[in-house]
């Protein structure tokens, strides 16, 4: 397994678990009525520190397992399954902003278009990692 | 996955060639080991400037690496 394929399953690990766990949260604070802005706020905070302490520790964790194939650049077959990804997962962000923006726009407040937005980025970037992962198992034949 | 409808030989060239890595050719034309691998078992298609190199790599050309099957 390449750096970067150990990268996408700690980005994908660290999505799915901090701002799996962030929407629940959410999802519960609404159900007690709209959370208010210091709230969000600092939750956004919070899982933001989190993310960044996920990756930072997860990738030094793999560089030192194996230096030598710790990297940052990617050669042609990375770059061609980045862009394979990166166009769906666009598809899918442009697809998530105009449904949340139009539910933002139905009942508009803050809480609704900043969540809204930012679940529409997570799901796109998930995707891709999932579509990533899934192209260096099987391959981009 | 659909197959690609070519081959190569690479997995041989290296063996002739002192039994060469992935991890070798790889750094000899750019790419990790892991795209070395993919290529072999024809789960990636290299550009044609990869191509070019792992050819000239083994000292062979083009169509002695790679096998249209298509």
């Amino acid at each position: 397994m390449s750096f970067h394929e150990k990268s996408r399953w700690i980005a994908l690990g660290a999505n799915l678990l901090v701002w799996g766990w962030y929407f629940i949260t959410i999802l519960t604070a609404v159900d007690n009525g709209y959370p208010d802005e210091p709230y969000l706020f600092g939750l956004l905070v919070g899982v933001i520190v989190a993310m960044i302490v996920i990756h930072v520790v997860g990738h030094t964790v793999v560089a030192l397992l194996k230096p030598s194939e710790a990297r940052t650049e990617l050669d042609e077959r990375e770059r061609a399954i980045e862009n394979r990804a990166s166009a769906r997962a666009y598809e899918i962000l442009s697809f998530g902003l105009v449904i949340a923006l139009g539910a933002a726009l139905y009942e508009w407040n803050t809480f609704v278009a900043i969540n809204g937005v930012l679940f529409a980025f997570i799901l796109a970037e998930s995707v891709r990692y999932v579509l990533e992962i899934r192209a260096y198992r099987r391959g981009l034949a | 996955m659909a197959r690609l409808p070519f081959t190569n030989d690479i997995r041989t060239l290296r063996f002739l060639a002192g039994e060469m890595t992935q991890a070798e050719l790889g750094e000899k034309i750019g790419v990790t080991r892991q795209t070395i691998a993919a290529i072999e078992q024809g789960k990636y298609s290299p550009t044609l400037e990869a191509a070019f190199r792992i050819a000239r790599v083994f000292g062979k050309p083009l169509d002695e690496v790679f096998r249209w099957e298509g």
